[in-house]
């Protein structure tokens, strides 16, 4: 018999508390690989956006935590066009709306201007993209998932404010892209009621180099705010900064690590519980194997190691628990195309370091007191 | 009180010797040993009685390692323990302990119960195996050996229990009331296996028993009272029973006990002759 096999057989002697400890264990593992992936295949998504189209560096107002309530003056496209490093921009207005003959809220409709770049990268699968001809003919395009959600085909009309759009065009983008709607920029000032205002400008640099994006991003924080009297409340960041300073992000994923971190505190209690209650029934066990000439040591090594099996026992069933989680809702409309199915291999480490700290702290304490036990004092227990 | 001069004629010294041993036990201020003296010889067979609260288990305890005395000295082999940095491995590979209750652990085999000191010896899994059987097969329960603690018989499992405490090869056992949990016959059947190891094996065993009869099995008896040792005496053997067939139980005892060294050799390796035959007086 090795020494696991008999941690293990202690682990198994209480079945049923061993499952539901495990089950702590998964339940906070699956909330950490579930949310925490979440945020960071949301964060992926939003990326894509900009690093398929070479953006580099992304416009928005810095006061704004959700950069669709940020507005700025379209002028500020044509002054950063005008900069030297600038090869072309893209202003863009998003907002969420809803499709009312479908009963489908909280839609993200972007409007892009006829020549944008940023149509380029929506692959048409059906119909046609928007250009300048359509301005005034209030057509959309549609995501290939928002089309197939809200069952929708060329030719077909949504109601946006008591206004008609005919979907001309459907595409497939990134994964956040398909569950989009597309106007014309114009089209989608006069939808919002905000016309000449838009809420974010991406820019494409000559030259991709840091240099030419730091003075790119100088030009546009200094003397172009200044000019439009933005001074301070504009921000110009390059995407990968972008995906961490994003305030909207930032908060999103403070939110899923947050709500992990209470599901892991609360397996770690259910841990120490399980692991004092399984010291204290044994007490006396202890006290035998401490006569029978245990070190101390190879008893905290015992109580450690049923944790740790119970640890990682959870990280298993947690991480297969996410990743099916996330799969179904990863093709559930809800998402939005913000959760990806794809897991990355850092976060199941990340997950498995958490449930290992968590069997560690949450048998820490009563593996120091079954090794201090007296073998004397531990055998006259009742 | 003086104590008993060894009488085995073995010659083969003082294993321990307990000085002026006091034990107070600060919570109910009483005094569980005062001033006792004794020794052991390699190869004894001492039987310690007296009444329930006299002292025998605190006693045992300072003999094997487990507790500290109030004041007095222990000496192991010639050293004294207050000297001895690590008793964990004193009590792993030098003594031996037998319990009223057995102590085994639910979950494992009898086999695998037998392991469980080895896991503080540097022998390999496959051979810690291979002397769990050796030492099941020694007390007669070879053909027990995969079962668990709960489909053994009190007897079977108190076997368990002594193959588990030689599973190390101590040079000393000390059990505590070995037989207070068993029945009469399951109850010879574990006197008659001490007895065997004793005489076969040279093995220095100290067992505490309120059987009167059964500790007149041993070959020196030290009665202990209020904490103080009352006598310390070799032992007049069993009562002879009129009419009464010989005591050992065939059921509970095997057919032949060969106890041989494990890890290391501390006595004569032999074999014993029929389980029924010794230790009649």
């Amino acid at each position: 018999m090795r020494f696991h096999t008999f941690v293990l057989r202690n682990v198994l002697r209480r079945r049923t508390r061993s499952t539901l400890t495990l089950t702590g264990i998964a339940i906070a593992v699956a909330m950490v690989v579930a949310l925490v992936g979440f945020s960071e295949s949301l964060k992926r998504s939003v990326m894509e956006i900009y690093q398929n189209r070479n953006v580099g560096l992304i416009v928005m107002r810095a006061d704004a935590l959700n950069p669709m309530t940020g507005r700025m003056d379209q002028a500020l496209g044509r002054e950063i066009m005008a900069l030297d490093g600038v090869r072309d921009i893209c202003p863009g207005l998003v907002a969420p709306m809803s499709f009312d003959n479908l009963g489908q809220q909280g839609i993200m409709v972007q409007g892009w201007p006829a020549d944008g770049y940023m149509w380029d990268e929506l692959k048409l699968l059906e119909g046609q993209r928007l250009s300048a001809e359509f301005h005034g003919k209030r057509g959309i395009v549609l995501g290939k998932d928002l089309a197939h959600n809200a069952n929708l085909t060329l030719g077909s009309t949504v109601e946006m404010s008591d206004e008609k759009y005919h979907v001309v065009g459907i595409f497939e983008g990134t994964s956040l892209e398909n569950f989009m709607a597309y106007l014309l920029l114009e089209d989608a000032q006069e939808l919002t009621g905000e016309k000449g205002k838009i809420t974010g400008c991406t820019v494409r640099l000559k030259d991709p180099s840091e240099q030419t994006a730091k003075a790119v991003q100088a030009e546009i924080e200094g003397p172009v705010a200044a000019k439009l009297k933005l001074t301070g409340k504009i921000r110009a960041t390059p995407p990968d900064e972008f995906g961490r300073t994003n305030t909207q992000l930032r908060v999103i994923r403070a939110f899923c690590w947050i709500t992990s971190f209470i599901a892991v505190i609360v397996g770690a209690i259910g841990m120490l519980n399980t692991m004092v209650m399984s010291v204290f029934e044994r007490t006396r066990e202890i006290g035998i194997l401490r006569a029978i000439g245990w070190r101390p040591s190879r008893v905290m090594r015992m109580v450690l190691l049923e944790s740790m099996l119970l640890s990682l026992g959870g990280g298993v069933v947690g991480t297969v628990a996410a990743v099916g989680l996330t799969m179904v809702l990863s093709h559930m409309p809800i998402a939005h195309g913000a959760i990806q199915s794809s897991i990355s291999a850092g976060l199941i480490i990340e997950a498995f370091i958490i449930a290992i700290v968590v069997g560690l702290i949450g048998a820490a304490y009563p593996a120091f007191r079954a090794a201090r036990l007296l073998p004397t004092e531990a055998i006259r227990h009742e | 009180m003086s104590n008993y001069e060894h009488s085995s004629g073995n010659g083969n010294g003082v294993l321990l010797r307990a000085e002026h041993l006091t034990k107070l036990y600060p919570d109910g201020q009483v005094n569980a040993l005062i001033d006792v003296s004794l020794e052991i010889h390699r190869g004894e067979y001492v039987s310690v009685m007296g009444p329930s609260g006299s002292g025998k288990s605190t006693l045992l305890n300072m003999l094997g390692a487990l507790d500290r005395p109030t004041s007095g000295e222990t000496y192991f082999e010639g050293r004294p323990m207050s000297k001895i940095p690590n008793w964990n491995r004193l009590r792993a590979q030098k003594i031996g302990f037998v319990f009223q209750s057995f102590y085994l652990l639910p979950v494992l085999t009898a086999m695998e119960n037998v392991q469980v000191p080895m896991f503080e010896s540097p022998l390999p899994a496959s051979a810690r195996a291979r002397r769990a059987v050796e030492l099941l097969e020694e007390v007669g329960l070879g053909h027990r050996i995969h079962h668990s603690p709960e489909k053994l018989s009190v007897g079977e499992r108190q076997r368990v229990a002594i193959a588990r405490a030689l599973a190390n090869d101590p040079v000393i056992l000390l059990a505590d009331e070995p037989t207070g949990n068993l029945d009469s016959k399951s109850a010879l059947g574990v006197f008659d296996l001490f007895a065997s190891l004793h005489r076969q094996q040279g093995m220095t065993i100290v067992l505490i028993t309120h059987d009167d009869e059964l500790g007149r099995r041993a070959e020196r008896i030290v009665r202990m009272q209020d904490g103080q040792i009352r006598s310390d005496t070799p032992s007049p053997g069993p009562r002879p029973a009129a009419g009464a067939p010989p005591s050992g139980s065939p059921v509970e005892a095997p057919a032949a006990i060969r106890i041989r060294p494990g890890v290391s050799s501390h006595g004569p390796k032999s074999i014993l002759p029929p389980f029924a035959v010794p230790d009649r007086g």
